[in-house]
């Protein structure tokens, strides 16, 4: 991952590790040698010039493209053939050479303007041969070539050239053609994504499992059109889905003996979680009824039982908290129950989406507060930022009801903020005397504390060794300090900690 | 001397996009060579409607079918494929005038036929009057020949009575590939096989 971010974290933190005397200067210069080696080629590449490079070849490789487009009739036929395929080597010995030397983000650029390039190739053999009329065979011709170069080379520039590819294909048969569903299109999607899994390639999982989702998207939206959906019918099942696909995401992500499957898995969460905010705020703008007897509806309750089971089952196996489960439930619920019962009123309608809405993106927040999903911390506070706007800015029937709802918002969140902290208080408590009994046993404490420690808390697990930490540490309410101050306090464990010990680590 | 394996996949990548583009060639270049040839008569329109920027738009007798005037399935959708028999009235393969004589959504056991897709489904035109009627337009892919710039304009000079033919290459699997273009039976254009 191109994390510099994580690499100035470091370097920041490290000067305080050195004064607590945790790691020694040659041990703290080593840390950061260790992390320049690892994401050092790639941070640099990032540079200006790499960007150039990706840029120059993606002209170059447009400009072939647009030549073959203009009619290149002065040449006989078996010249342009020979001169493209030349145009082609080129690319790909540029690539060659680059990588020989070892610029490997140049490489990659090469790669581009050949998977370009090759693009070209199709169309020029196309039109000079009088093919172009078998539009789908030239898309399958594209696909195979570019993902399985993508394969050969491990190259997540060609893989994404080939989801995007793909993506084209969807839009122009779904959207253009009224196909619907329109499987090989979502076939060369799922090979991207095994391709970008076979990879580990972290922005090609993304733009992978974005791809699919694209297709979810556009082959709802046609099968409304075709169907006749209502906006509120179309956007209900966008929600559904959307939620099923986080539902799944996050079974996937625990799949912690094929790390590769996790990995895919954690990168449908954050687009999954952007598209249940985007959805279930535009849900609530809706202002009229389903149609009756919608078929819209088998959509809605087969996305939400999916997202409900999968969530279910990430939940048994402590992929995702019960308090995440239940806020999946209360969304599906109220997706279904919103669409259902559709409030005619205006301001019941906006209080009942907009409940809806902040439920989810408390849960985001909470997503984003457990360090699991950072960036659910910002989605879901952007999410709540925007609703409370909408919320002052479109339900002014009376001032004073809105001034109302804020009063009672208010309130709740403050109830809902000491609950949460209480909470917090009880787990920090039973971490810390589970560490007590995990001493007496004469398991190591670190073990026992990840046992115990429940996954949403992870500065829980620094809680076991009290001794190092200084006197003089900062005196804020953090979990780390409760669980000091609390743990002397605590003789004897609940009992129930003593058989879930002996469980499995999350 | 091993190479590194991001190296090698390059060759590879290379090797299959070249494998593919060739392939898409000498595809083509077989069934022109190996195909049976027949003469397919182009419906005439008017020469201004010919042209669509570099290349001319083909018609054929039959890109129409009537369902009433064929036999075989008559269930066809949007997009289906289709397998179009098609007969002549004389011996010479090459001397035009075939017609369809039968539409299947799977290919017939015998006789030379064509595949095709459904591009559009009517019930209007020739079947103006008669029930249970429907019908069909069909992409052949030869439906388009591009020229090269500049030269089309002994084709825009074409008056409406005269006549313009194809010489198709047929493989036993119905794809065709467009051989020749001719105007009142005088060859105009040749495809070479590369």
């Amino acid at each position: 991952m191109q994390d510099a971010a994580y690499r100035k974290r470091l370097a920041d933190d490290l000067p305080r590790w050195l004064d607590a005397g945790w790691v020694n200067a040659g041990g703290a210069s080593a840390i950061l040698a260790d992390v320049d080696a690892a994401e050092g080629p790639r941070r640099t590449a990032f540079s200006l010039s790499a960007i150039l490079g990706t840029l120059g070849a993606l002209l170059l490789g447009l400009a072939v493209i647009a030549y073959v487009g203009s009619q290149w009739e002065a040449v006989p036929r078996v010249l342009r053939l020979a001169a493209i395929a030349l145009a082609l080597l080129i690319a790909y010995v540029a690539t060659f050479e680059f990588d020989r030397r070892g610029h490997r983000i140049f490489a990659e650029a090469g790669l581009l303007a050949a998977g370009l390039v090759y693009a070209g190739a199709i169309a020029l053999v196309g039109q000079a041969y009088h093919l172009s009329g078998d539009f789908a065979g030239a898309v399958m011709l594209f696909e195979a070539g570019i993902l399985g170069a993508a394969l050969f080379t491990g190259s997540p520039t060609l893989n994404m050239l080939g989801l995007i590819g793909a993506g084209y294909w969807t839009w122009l048969a779904t959207s253009g053609n009224g196909i619907v569903p329109h499987w090989p299109s979502l076939v060369a999607m799922a090979l991207g994504v095994v391709v970008a899994t076979v990879q580990r390639a972290h922005y090609g999982r993304i733009v992978a499992v974005c791809a699919v989702m694209f297709w979810m998207a556009l082959t709802l939206f046609e099968l409304g059109h075709q169907h006749d959906w209502s906006f509120l019918g179309h956007l209900a099942a966008f929600a559904t889905v959307s939620l099923a696909v986080f539902g799944v995401g996050a079974m996937l992500a625990g799949f912690a003996r094929v790390p590769r499957i996790a990995a895919l898995g954690d990168a449908v969460l954050w687009p999954a979680l952007l598209a249940v905010l985007v959805t279930l705020g535009a849900l609530q703008t809706t202002s009229h009824n389903l149609r009756v007897g919608e078929d819209v509806w088998n959509v809605i309750v087969v996305a939400g039982a999916i997202a409900v089971i999968a969530a279910g089952i990430a939940t048994l196996f402590r992929l995702l908290s019960l308090l995440d489960f239940l806020a999946m439930l209360v969304l599906t619920a109220g997706t279904m129950a919103f669409t259902l019962f559709h409030p005619a009123d205006d301001v019941a309608r906006n209080a009942a989406g907009g409940a809806i809405v902040i439920v989810a993106a408390l849960w985001a927040i909470g997503l984003g507060q457990s360090g699991r999903h950072p960036i659910g911390k910002a989605f879901g506070l952007a999410a709540f930022g925007l609703e409370v706007i909408y919320i002052y800015v479109f339900t002014i029937g009376s001032r004073i009801d809105t001034a109302l709802a804020f009063l009672i918002g208010g309130v709740l969140f403050i109830v809902l903020a000491y609950v949460l902290f209480r909470i917090d208080r009880m787990l920090a408590r039973r971490a810390a005397a589970a560490t007590t009994v995990a001493d007496a046993t004469t398991e190591t404490p670190a073990e026992a504390a990840a046992i115990v420690a429940p996954p949403v808390l992870p500065t829980v697990t620094m809680a076991p060794e009290p001794a190092s930490i200084p006197a003089e540490a900062e005196p804020e309410p953090s979990a780390l300090t409760e669980a000091q101050a609390e743990a002397p306090e605590v003789t004897t464990p609940p009992p129930d900690e003593e058989s879930s010990g002996g469980g499995g680590a999350p | 001397m091993r190479l590194p394996s991001y190296r090698l996949g390059v060759i590879l990548a290379f090797i299959l996009q070249v494998g593919l583009l060739g392939w898409l060639v000498a595809d083509r270049a077989l069934l022109i060579a190996n195909g049976k040839e027949i003469r397919l008569d182009v419906v005439p329109v008017d020469p201004a409607d010919l042209f669509r920027g570099d290349y001319v738009t083909l018609t054929y007798t039959i890109s129409r079918i009537a369902s009433t005037r064929v036999d075989g399935d008559n269930d066809f959708a949007w997009q289906d494929p289709i397998y179009v028999t098609i007969v002549q009235d004389g011996t010479d393969d090459s001397a035009g005038g075939w017609k369809a004589t039968a539409i299947s959504h799977e290919p017939p056991a015998s006789g030379v036929y064509l595949k095709g897709t459904v591009r559009d489904t009517s019930t209007s035109g020739p079947c103006t009057g008669v029930s249970e009627c429907t019908v069909y337009s069909v992409d052949y892919n030869l439906e388009q020949w591009f020229v090269p710039e500049g030269t089309g304009r002994d084709l825009e000079q074409l008056r409406n009575d005269q006549k313009i033919s194809v010489d198709v290459a047929v493989a036993k699997n119905g794809r065709a590939a467009l051989k020749r273009l001719l105007v009142d039976g005088q060859v105009k254009y040749v495809e070479g096989l590369y």
